[in-house]
């Protein structure tokens, strides 16, 4: 049966076009079938990312037996179809339709009298030149206008109509991006990307006629609508209404590069922008990428602004008299040298973070072991590989569940995120195990929430309800889980549910959702690696997957961790730090987290600190030697991914001034140690390596205790007097340990939240309105910040997402505790201030 | 817990009885009230605001206390109707359309009231007033508000 439908798919049909018989595939539309030929057509409202919308009548041709003019991007090929695509009729429709659109659109542009002389001076590196009052000096988008092209193709030189300018105000109040609807010619594209490839639903037609506009809910900002900023928006747009702002007064690029994105684990590929050796831009590459087209804010937003940061360090820096002065490589390689060589191999150590490329991993390894000959480096980072599965998600479909374990991925893998929400668009069903609501909710077909620490429980009361939808289940088949026998899961199911605070319901509906699907994807995340409970939670965990993979036909467990997460080695490093047992350290990036620097400063007693580092930090002040290290555009090499697919990397631009490819550094320091530095240098080496050096852990075994930081979670609990749990979540992006909301401006009103949520009810009781201001008291200290009621917000639940410096998160939480990714606290909330101080 | 998996785009029909339900209470669609709605049937804030504006007949503010319409039709014009709304839009700042910022009074325009031998004519909260003027209009309004000086 399979086979006889790709049989038929295979059947070339004919098509004639314009008196000539072309092939096409069975499924394809007329405009398909004509691009396919060679045929053009010219359109504006279709995409190929996007489904038909027929909206700009543009691509009208005459078709055979049918009446009017069909739409042909809406128009299904059909065998021997006979199509005219150039009549005069066709010819003369498309430019009076394409008049009616321009009638609204600045037009000095498209046909300025000057046009082709200037066109001369348009090439790459000239900024756009045209006049003003029209909009073409306004608009950004260069030489890369689709209205440009479909002028000359459809051939107007003028607009008849009376035309009118909108004198709407230019948008610009959100980071990233600048909206100016004057240019906008309504063909929707912006709004079917970002409701049916994002999902995240912000734009939408507003008004009707000729007041139709682009735009949000009320007009609000696109921070307060909840926009991802994932650019999908601008990408497709065909003029310059919307427009990236980095690149917007930059002349056209002169060069692109495609590469991988390295700001989180996921690997995206993007195409990066050049012009005289500066990233201008990063966007989605052509080509197939585990992203398809598609990339997170990072991604999109965040490169351009972080490679060409004025944070960057730039030149080799030596301490001088207690001040870090310039200095050449020479002296500064020297310097370091010297210094670390007049430790003990014992006494030096080496850290270096997550996201580097794998050849720079093995040679920080082969580095700390060769060179330094210390143990004192993270050498069971943590595993970056998931057991199996396809990163994109790509086979995943009807039939199939996703479970979701306290990870957050559209924070911490956000186009993982991104392609779950396309699995559940091809009918794939979502769970969700997680203590605050995400933006993946909306997709979830059940929701269990669990505090962070119960996440155990969660797993629990899942497990005792697939085993109670079953009817034959039985006393020894429960037997088999090592964890609980049955009189324990039945005396703990009422608590389980009491627990986790969620009802019943809820579970059962989630067990009959998994015992529906033919396969269940069980994604850990973030949120879980820092339970103390993990030991029993990893159990639970393969007790879960043995009784799925029973009931259905499989059953995997994957692991999504963040750069972030310390394994026990990592701890045992940094307390020698701590301990001073080391004295030297070799640092690559801004590793130890120091929230406020009125803390005491970790690395203070320690006697000889390098840092390589692409940007200023934390630590650059403290350092003997500060050595330039490129950033990820500037350098080659592989990187592989959170599911083990390896990348390439491409150089885009030279590395900024004087820095250096970390690889290259470490030889030049080895071999100013008087150690053979060949083998760190270069990628080719990079197989050689894997002999002789530990390969970064690939491969996560269930048995094994997952990364874990030693930090003890205090037990929360909620009492009289602090009546309501708060649950705070970061809000960060971190890269080798660095901010990103530091060194990218629009990252920092993307982490900063004032907002307060709490459910209706919680609101009700306290008298406590939307958008007031409340003041939150813990035992530790107090916070002001502002309440927003939430439906989706469990009674007696509040919940925040203050970044980890947040002066008041500090206050509510601690200084310990604010160091997970998600906190608690248990909080009264007072409606004015007192004496206030915060 | 909702179940709209996949489902989004469901309901646009239900959506606008919905709407006009919520019209209907409270005069105008409050933003609350939309949110609300936007949670319960899974359509984004946005989608519910971009049904609400394409139809006219769904307004976004609270309704004004009190609507003046003034006729324009030809027998109006030609009898002062553009006088007197020159100087009711001069006095309360408003042009027609528009309601003044404390929510009291909306102006409005009509063509033809139907009723040519008044001209000109103005509609004051649903009651039709004939032969007027600029003077007698203010006085109109000014009389609205008395007796609420007395309360
Ligand atoms: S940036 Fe993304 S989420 Fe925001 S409006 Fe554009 S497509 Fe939608
Ligand atoms: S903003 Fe751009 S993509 Fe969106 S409707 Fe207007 S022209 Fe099309
Ligand atoms: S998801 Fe990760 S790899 Fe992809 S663009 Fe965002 S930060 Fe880069
Ligand atoms: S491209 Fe076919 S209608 Fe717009
Ligand atoms: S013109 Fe005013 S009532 Fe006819």
């Amino acid at each position: 049966m399979a086979e006889r439908k790709r049989a038929e798919r295979k059947v070339e049909h004919k098509i004639i076009f314009d008196g000539k018989a072309y092939s096409f595939e069975s499924g394809m539309t007329v405009l398909q079938a004509a691009e396919a030929a060679g045929i053009y057509i010219p359109t504006l409202c279709s995409h190929q990312a996007l489904p038909p919308f027929g909206a700009c009548r543009l691509c009208i041709v005459e078709i055979e037996g049918m009446r009017g003019f069909p739409a042909s991007c809406s128009t299904p090929a059909e065998d021997g179809m006979v199509v005219r695509t150039n009549t005069d009729e066709v010819m003369h429709l498309r430019r009076a339709v394409l008049e009616l659109i321009l009638s609204e659109h600045p037009t000095g542009c498209l046909f300025c009298e000057r046009k082709v002389g200037c066109e001369d001076f348009r090439g790459p590196g000239h900024l756009t030149k045209a006049g003003t009052v029209t909009g073409c000096m306004l608009c950004p988008n260069k030489e890369e206008c689709e209205l440009r092209i479909l002028v000359e193709k459809i051939g107007i030189s003028e607009v008849r109509l009376d035309s009118s300018f909108r004198s709407l105000p230019l948008e610009r109040l959100d980071p990233f991006f600048d909206r100016d609807y004057n240019l906008c010619v309504l063909c929707g594209r912006c709004v079917r990307v970002c409701q049916e490839i994002r999902g995240t639903s912000i734009l939408e037609f507003i008004n009707r006629g000729p007041e139709t506009r682009i735009g949000t809910s009320f007009h609000h900002l696109h921070l307060d609508m909840g926009c991802q900023f994932c650019g999908a928006c601008v990408d497709v747009c065909p003029t310059g209404a919307l427009a990236d702002r980095t690149s917007k007064w930059e002349p056209p690029p002169q060069k692109t590069v495609e590469t991988t994105c390295t700001l989180c684990t996921v690997g995206c590929s993007i195409e990066v922008a050049a012009s005289r050796d500066r990233v201008v831009r990063t966007t989605p590459s052509r080509t197939d990428g585990i992203n398809s087209e598609q990339l997170c804010v990072l991604g999109r937003f965040g490169i351009a602004e972080l490679v060409n940061s004025r944070d960057r360090v730039t030149t080799p820096l030596t301490r001088k008299v207690g001040q870090l002065v310039r200095t050449s490589w020479e002296d500064a390689i020297t310097l370091a040298a010297e210094g670390l060589s007049g430790f003990k191999s014992s006494e030096t150590a080496l850290l270096y973070p997550g996201l580097l490329t794998d050849e720079e991993a093995n040679a920080c390894r082969a580095f700390a072991r060769t060179v330094l000959r210390t143990e004192n480096y993270p050498y069971r980072f943590p595993p970056r590989k998931w057991n199996s599965v396809n990163a994109s998600l790509s086979g995943l479909g009807i039939g199939d569940c996703i479970l979701l374990v306290g990870a957050d991925l559209t924070q911490t893998h956000p186009i993982l995120g991104h392609n779950i929400k396309r699995a559940v668009d091809r009918g794939a069903k979502l769970l969700i195990i997680d203590t605050v609501p995400t933006f993946l909710d909306k997709f979830a077909a059940a929701k269990i929430r669990a505090l962070p620490g119960d996440f155990s429980w969660a797993l629990a009361g899942l497990i005792w309800a697939v085993v109670e939808k079953d009817a034959v289940a039985d006393e020894q088949e429960l037997a088999k889980f090592k964890e609980l026998p049955k009189w324990a899961f039945k005396l703990l199911f009422e608590e389980i549910i009491t627990h986790i605070g969620t009802d019943e319901r809820t579970l059962n509906r989630a067990a009959d959702i998994l015992l529906e699907g033919s396969s269940t994807l069980v994604i850990v995340g973030r949120e879980v690696g820092v339970e103390n409970t993990h030991t029993h939670f990893n159990g639970l965990l393969s007790d879960f997957k043995s009784l799925m993979s029973s009931k259905t036909k499989s059953c995997e467990v994957n692991f999504a961790r963040s750069t972030r997460d310390f394994d026990a080695h990592w701890l045992k490093v940094m307390q020698n730090i701590e301990s001073m047992r080391v004295r030297a350290l070799v640092m690559i990036g801004d590793l130890v987290p120091r929230l406020s620097p009125e803390w005491p400063n970790p690395l203070q007693d320690l006697d000889f600190l390098v840092v390589i580092d692409s940007h200023n930090g934390t630590y650059t002040p403290y350092a003997e030697v500060v050595l330039p290290a490129a950033a990820f555009t500037e350098k080659g090499g592989t990187f592989t991914a959170v599911d083990g697919t390896v990348h390439k990397l491409h150089p885009a631009v030279r590395p900024m001034g004087q820095s250096k490819p970390e690889c290259e550094i470490l030889a030049l320091l080895a071999k100013a140690m008087g150690r053979n530095g060949d083998g760190l240098e270069l990628p080719r080496r990079a197989d050689r390596d894997t002999d002789i050096l530990p390969r970064p852990e690939r491969d996560f075994a269930l048995s094994e205790q997952p990364s874990a930081p030693n930090l003890s979670r205090e037990e929360v609990k909620c009492s009289n007097e602090w009546p309501l749990m708060l649950v705070n979540r970061h809000n960060s992006y971190l890269l080798h340990g660095h901010r990103l909301s530091r060194l990218v401006g629009g990252i920092l009103s993307l982490c900063m939240s004032d907002f307060v949520r709490l459910s209706p009810s919680t609101a009700k009781n306290l008298d406590i309105r939307d958008g007031d201001e409340v003041y939150l008291v813990s035992g530790k200290g107090r916070g002001k910040l502002k309440a927003k009621v939430d439906c989706d917000i469990p009674t007696g639940l509040l919940v925040s997402r203050m970044t980890a410096k947040d002066p008041r998160l500090l206050a509510l939480m601690g200084k310990e505790q604010a160091s997970f990714w998600t906190n608690t606290a248990a909080v009264r909330i007072e409606k004015s201030g007192g004496d206030d101080n915060v | 817990m909702t179940d709209n998996n996949g489902d989004y785009g469901t309901g646009r029909g239900r959506l606008i009885s919905a709407l006009a339900k919520i019209q209907k209470k409270h005069g105008y669609l409050p933003e609350d009230a939309l949110s609300e709605l936007s949670r319960k049937m899974g359509i984004s804030k946005s989608e519910v605001y971009g049904v609400a504006t394409f139809y006219s007949q769904f307004k976004f503010d609270p309704p004004a206390k009190h609507t003046l319409h003034i006729c324009l039709g030809t027998a109006c014009h030609v009898r002062g109707g553009m006088k007197i709304l020159e100087s009711v839009r001069k006095r309360f700042k408003v042009n027609p359309g528009e309601t003044t910022e404390d929510r009291k009074f909306a102006l409005e325009r009509v063509a033809c009231l139907g009723c040519c031998a008044l001209a000109p004519v103005v509609v004051l909260d649903g009651e039709i007033h004939g032969k007027m003027t600029p003077e007698s209009v203010d006085k109109l309004i000014d009389d609205l508000d008395a007796p609420e000086r007395g309360v």
